[in-house]
């Protein structure tokens, strides 16, 4: 059906269906976007240093002697 | 109370669509009169900083004389890292120490986590609008 006869019937759905329809069409959107999240064989790296409390400590430990140095 | 600044997401690849999107915070790192207009990943599961290889010896760092060591888990768990401090200024911000774990790893990006950036910082992230909002810490 070409899009413009399908939006005259749009027209005169009640309120209530068209925002049905506008629901529907954002979930219609969003699985189109999901379809795009991988794509097979690529890689996705993750640097995240996760779980690394020892050495946040470290640097916690570093920056607060670097600034009692600086206030002297 | 300073007024927080807004960032739009970086494309990372534009073929992807809304996918491919990070937060990367423009700011200048500085050392010993060194500085580095570069940009930074905000990652909340980093539970430190991290700071690649090349950009730590562009600000003057030298390797052999940092000698504080760090041990990163995850993709950089194989190399080597040490502790070191550097400026930052994000924005129009006060600057502020941040201390990274300067990794020997070169094709890695310069990691914003835990310890100490979002200690320094707030941040919102307004991810369905490809936004995030940045202030420096209350008090701070």
């Amino acid at each position: 059906m070409p899009l413009a006869e399908l939006m005259s019937q749009i027209q005169e759905l009640p309120k209530i269906d068209k925002l049905r329809l506008m629901q529907f069409l954002a979930t219609e959107l969003v699985k189109e976007e999901n379809a795009n999240f991988f794509v097979a064989n690529q890689e996705y790296p993750v640097w995240s240093p996760y779980n690394c409390s020892e050495a946040a400590n470290v640097l916690m430990n570093l920056v607060a002697t670097k600034q009692k140095e600086k206030n002297g | 109370m300073v007024d927080p600044q807004r960032f739009p997401y970086k494309i990372i690849d534009s073929t992807l669509g809304m996918v491919d999107r990070m937060p990367y915070l423009p700011l200048t790192l500085s050392l010993d009169g060194q500085s580095l207009n570069t940009e930074g990943l905000l990652d909340t599961g980093a539970s430190v900083n991290v700071l690649p290889y090349e950009l730590g010896t562009q600000l003057g760092l030298i390797w052999e004389t940092e000698t504080l060591s760090v041990v990163l888990a995850g993709n950089l768990a194989r190399f080597e890292a040490r502790a070191v401090v550097v400026d930052a200024q994000v924005s129009s911000f006060p600057r502020v120490n941040l201390a990274f774990a300067w990794t020997r790893a070169t094709d890695v990006p310069l990691i914003l986590g835990q310890a100490n950036f979002f200690f320094e910082f707030e941040v919102c992230f307004f991810r369905a609008r490809s936004e995030f909002e940045i202030s420096p810490k209350q008090g701070g």
